[in-house]
């Protein structure tokens, strides 16, 4: 796979405020990469600056090896010579133009006329599913609608990159969850090249084929999904990813190199986890379980077995998060199912998989 | 021709095309704000006027000062000047605020109308009314005083009064507090009210307690503004206080250079503390203005429950519509019978309405005069060329201030509102200062007085379009430039058709301030570039009575006609945008 978009220690910064800080990225032919953070996080203005809506304090950018941002150097290739299509958050329909003026409008630009334009805004609504909407004003839309049409208007013009600035947050859930769907098949269809910024991380692992996190305007963690999820790099990641039950433990024993780490709490929890950095007896570490690789049961008294008193049940339709005392401290676990028998107060079983607690790596011991 | 390196939001304009475009366009609006105004305040230092934009500093004194400050009747002038206008403001307040509620709260029969009614006296302009309310209330041959007289009463209507100055600014000032205070009532969350209610309070305690608060902001704000806007009044005072020997400050200026010999100097420095008292009022008023985000309503709430009045709805609604009476009907009414009057004396009700005096001699007659011809040619010249220039300069003011972000463009912003605080008068004083003898060959042209009209509607014209480019959402520029197209295509095609509405609308407003315009062109005229204003103001101190009404009408009649092709056009285009079929 070639490059297609490079991005080397980009800093943009507005007056005192440091919106991206020090960001690398390198972006391959055909990939979908999303990057995920809280708002302010800078994911937006990382992508104004790929578009080149903004222009970068320091660093360099590249789509398909030619630099199109270099303030060092003085290199600005101005948004409309980028030749990236971009979805808005807004959608940005422009409201006097209908269906097909909308969608033709970049081929207009490009000067093209005739029976290929129509052709083409034709194809492009094709694809969107809007073919029969040609001539609707583009007020007369609905939400979804819309966000079909900015699509067919980013795609008509065959860009080399495609940019999605948290494009389905403003739609209910359902409609979310289905143009996800068509989203993510429709960039399988094309092999175009997608950056998709969100602050939802459920779109973000769905969509992705690699997850790029920010936090106060940095690079993070950038993975696969199941990466991501499996083995988060900082606590942030494993809070903005998941819901995973964190906390503080002591390190009793470590077994290198396999990595095995016995520890414990000072609620009083022994387990072990599994760590990729070496530790000492005594060290203070972060662990993260996640709730759903837990199982909560009667008691058949064999030895892996922990007992906990429930204290709170939250039914959430498909499953139910339950709140247990383990260790004198509360603990999360979610058992799939319609189903919710599990009375409060009641004494259980809990059992953690094997294998699935780990020891976060620390902020600045990173590996 | 606004050059092609501005971007959307972003920053793609050139290092140095930007900042150069912004320099030049400050230079431009210094040219034609700060420095007339400046050379006006350093002037009223000087002993002598000045030649060219020649100073003489050997002349630097304190004495313009001390003789208007000394001057006999300076104290009862001050006094006139913010009693009047206090009063007025008073007033307005009454009328404006009264029937915002009873249109936007109560049941008052026909409260549309109303709404519609409140804001009508806008369209007259300020001297017009007067010229009506001088036909309608001078002591000795007003109508209302012939009627009382006939009836056998004693005629004691004196417009020409305090009074009367301050009843004539009440009624036509009340519709800028009414918008204020009824778009404030109408967009209040009615829930604010509800939650007051249901925490157990009457319906007293909420209005004192929460629905007054919280309009509070808008209240002092529309009040200040009214009060601002009277201070500097020139011409209701002129033609209802001086007749009855009651001075106001800014007839006092035009006095100190009109009547001979000009004394200038002495005038600019009655026009500088003018100016200090206006500028520490829009200060104020900003200050007020800008505590508003706390009010700030969602408009997602439900309406309120209309107020019941029960019994007194028809008496109120009375009261309403009387208000439309005054300030309108009564007054177009009185217009029309002196325009159409052959002989304007008269004693009795039915001499008044014999109806062999009506014709329309003096509308053909005016039509003829070559004077009027040419002063209403003029009117049109310097409004259309006002309307031109203006837009292009504030639309490209409004775009940099607002759609860029070049260094310095706030410089633009802070330029563009100061004429808010510099009343009309100032601003042509300082052109007249500053062009007079410049040998650009600019005094005597309609160009001073164009340039002085620029200037002067600078803050509403930008703020007119401003707003209407601060609704266009900036992803549908940036969308576009995504899509490939260049800055002035993205203009073309994009920001100029959703900006349409809005620029139309500061056109005809345009259109509508410079038709009317008076005190600006005060002294910027000569006589081959007399303006339609200052011709039926000439008329009038000549006692041409029946020409002024004639004038008068013609020019309400040019200013609805504006309005209606404005919003006629408007309305097409937003037609146009609506689905087909």
């Amino acid at each position: 796979m070639s490059l297609k978009c490079e991005l080397k220690s980009v800093r943009k910064a507005f007056g005192a405020f440091v919106a991206v800080d020090d960001v690398s990225l390198r972006i391959e032919d055909g990939e979908f990469v999303v990057i995920l953070g809280p708002s302010g996080c800078g994911k937006t203005t990382t992508m104004r600056l790929i578009a080149g809506l903004e222009n970068p304090t320091d660093g360099s950018i590249a789509i398909d090896n030619r630099i199109v941002s270099d303030p060092g150097r003085g290199v600005f290739v101005r948004p409309e010579r980028r030749d990236i299509g971009m979805v808005f958050q807004s959608y940005a329909i422009w409201p006097h133009m209908t269906v097909f003026e909308n969608v033709a409008y970049p081929l207009r630009v490009r000067r093209v006329r005739g029976a290929d334009l129509s052709r083409r805004v034709q194809q492009a609504l094709e694809v969107v599913g809007l073919e029969k909407e040609l001539k609707r004003s583009a007020t007369a839309l609905s939400g979804g609608q819309m966000q079909r049409v900015a699509l067919a208007r980013a795609l008509v013009a065959n860009p080399t990159l495609l940019l999605f600035d948290e494009p389905l947050s403003n739609l209910d859930l359902k409609l979310r969850e289905h143009l996800r769907i068509e989203l993510k098949e429709l960039q399988r269809r094309t092999g175009l090249t997608s950056i998709y910024v969100t602050h939802d991380q459920a779109e973000a692992v769905e969509l992705a084929d690699r997850i790029v996190v920010m936090d106060a305007g940095r690079v993070v963690q950038v993975g696969r999904p199941a990466e991501l999820y499996a083995r988060p790099n900082a606590k942030f990641v494993a809070e903005f990813i998941s819901s995973a039950n964190i906390f503080e433990a002591i390190v009793v024993s470590q077994q290198m190199p396999q990595g095995d780490t016995e520890l414990k709490t000072e609620g009083g929890r022994a387990f072990s986890a599994h760590s990729d950095e070496i530790l000492h007896e005594g060290d203070r570490v972060e662990v993260m379980i996640h709730p759903e690789d837990c199982i909560l049961d009667e008691s058949d008294g064999s030895r892996d077995w922990l007992h906990v008193e429930l204290l709170q049940t939250r039914y959430q339709g498909t499953s139910t998060r339950y709140t247990v005392r383990w260790g004198n401290a509360p603990f999360d676990v979610i058992v799939q199912g319609t189903t919710s028998e599990l009375t409060e107060g009641a004494e259980k079983r809990l059992r953690v998989r094997p294998g699935s607690a780990r020891v976060i790596p620390q902020e600045g011991r990173r590996p | 021709m606004i050059p092609a390196f501005i971007a959307g939001r972003g920053a793609s304009y050139g290092r140095f095309g930007g900042p150069l475009f912004v320099a030049l366009l400050s230079v431009l609006l210094i040219v034609l704000i700060v420095l007339p105004v400046g050379v006006l305040l350093i002037g009223s230092f000087l002993s002598e006027p000045p030649r060219a934009l020649h100073f003489d500093w050997s002349g630097l004194t304190l004495r313009n000062y001390t003789n208007v400050l000394m001057e006999p009747g300076f104290s009862s002038l001050l006094a006139t000047t913010v009693g009047a206008a206090f009063s007025g403001t008073g007033g307005a307040m009454i009328i404006g605020i009264g029937l915002a509620w009873l249109a936007v709260r109560t049941d008052v029969p026909g409260r549309r109308m109303i709404e519609a009614v409140a804001v009508m006296p806008m369209f007259v302009p300020p001297l017009v009314g007067a010229f009506a309310w001088d036909i309608l209330g001078s002591p000795q041959s007003g109508i209302f005083n012939i009627l009382l007289r006939s009836a056998g009463l004693p005629g004691v209507v004196n417009i020409y009064s305090f009074t009367g100055v301050a009843f004539v600014f009440s009624i036509y000032y009340a519709p800028y507090v009414f918008l204020f205070v009824a778009s404030a009532l109408r967009n209040m969350d009615a829930s604010l009210e509800e939650a007051s209610a249901m925490s157990g309070a009457g319906r007293l305690r909420t209005i004192f307690g929460v629905t007054i608060p919280l309009i509070l902001p808008a209240l002092l704000s529309s009040g200040l503004l009214v009060f601002v806007l009277l201070i500097e009044l020139f011409s209701i005072p002129a033609v209802l206080g001086e007749p009855g020997g009651v001075h106001f400050v800014a007839v006092k200026i035009w006095e100190l250079i009109g009547f001979a010999p000009p004394r200038v100097n002495q005038a600019s420095a009655l026009g500088a503390l003018l100016l200090v008292v206006t500028v520490t009022l829009v200060l104020i008023q900003s200050r007020v203005l800008a505590q508003r985000s706390f009010v700030t309503v969602a408009g997602k709430g439900l309406r309120p429950k209309p107020v019941g009045l029960g019994g007194a709805r028809w008496p109120l609604a009375v009261v309403g519509f009387s208000y439309l009476f005054a300030a309108v009907v009564l007054p177009y009414a009185a217009l029309l019978f002196i325009a159409l009057r052959k002989s304007l004396f008269y004693s009795t009700v039915s001499a008044m309405f014999d109806p062999r005096q009506f014709s329309v001699e003096q509308f053909v007659a005016a039509s003829e005069n070559s004077v009027i011809k040419a002063s209403f040619v003029n009117s049109l010249l310097v409004s259309g060329a006002t309307v031109v220039i203006g837009s292009v300069l504030y639309f490209a003011i409004a775009y940099t201030v607002h759609r860029t972000r070049i260094p310095g463009r706030k410089i633009l912003d802070v330029i563009t509102v100061l004429p808010i605080a510099i009343p009309g008068i100032i601003i042509g004083l300082g052109y007249l200062w500053s062009w007079i003898s410049l040998p650009i060959g600019l005094y005597g042209t309609l160009w001073i007085i164009i340039f002085a009209y620029v200037s002067q509607f600078a803050p509403q014209g930008v703020r007119a379009i401003a707003s209407s480019l601060m609704q266009i959402h900036p992803e549908l520029e940036e969308s576009s430039r995504m899509c490939g197209a260049g800055f002035v295509y993205t203009l073309r095609r994009v920001v100029a058709p959703l900006a349409w509405p809005g620029i139309l609308a500061s056109m005809t407003l345009l259109l509508v301030l410079s038709f009317r315009e008076l005190a600006t062109a005060l002294f910027l005229y000569t006589s081959g570039t007399q303006v339609f204003s200052l011709t039926m103001f000439d008329f009038w101190q000549r006692s041409s009575t029946s020409t002024v009404a004639v004038m008068a009408i013609v020019q309400t009649i040019v200013l609805l006609a504006i309005v209606v092709i404005g919003q006629r056009l408007r309305r097409d285009r937003g037609a146009s945008a609506l689905p087909p079929g």
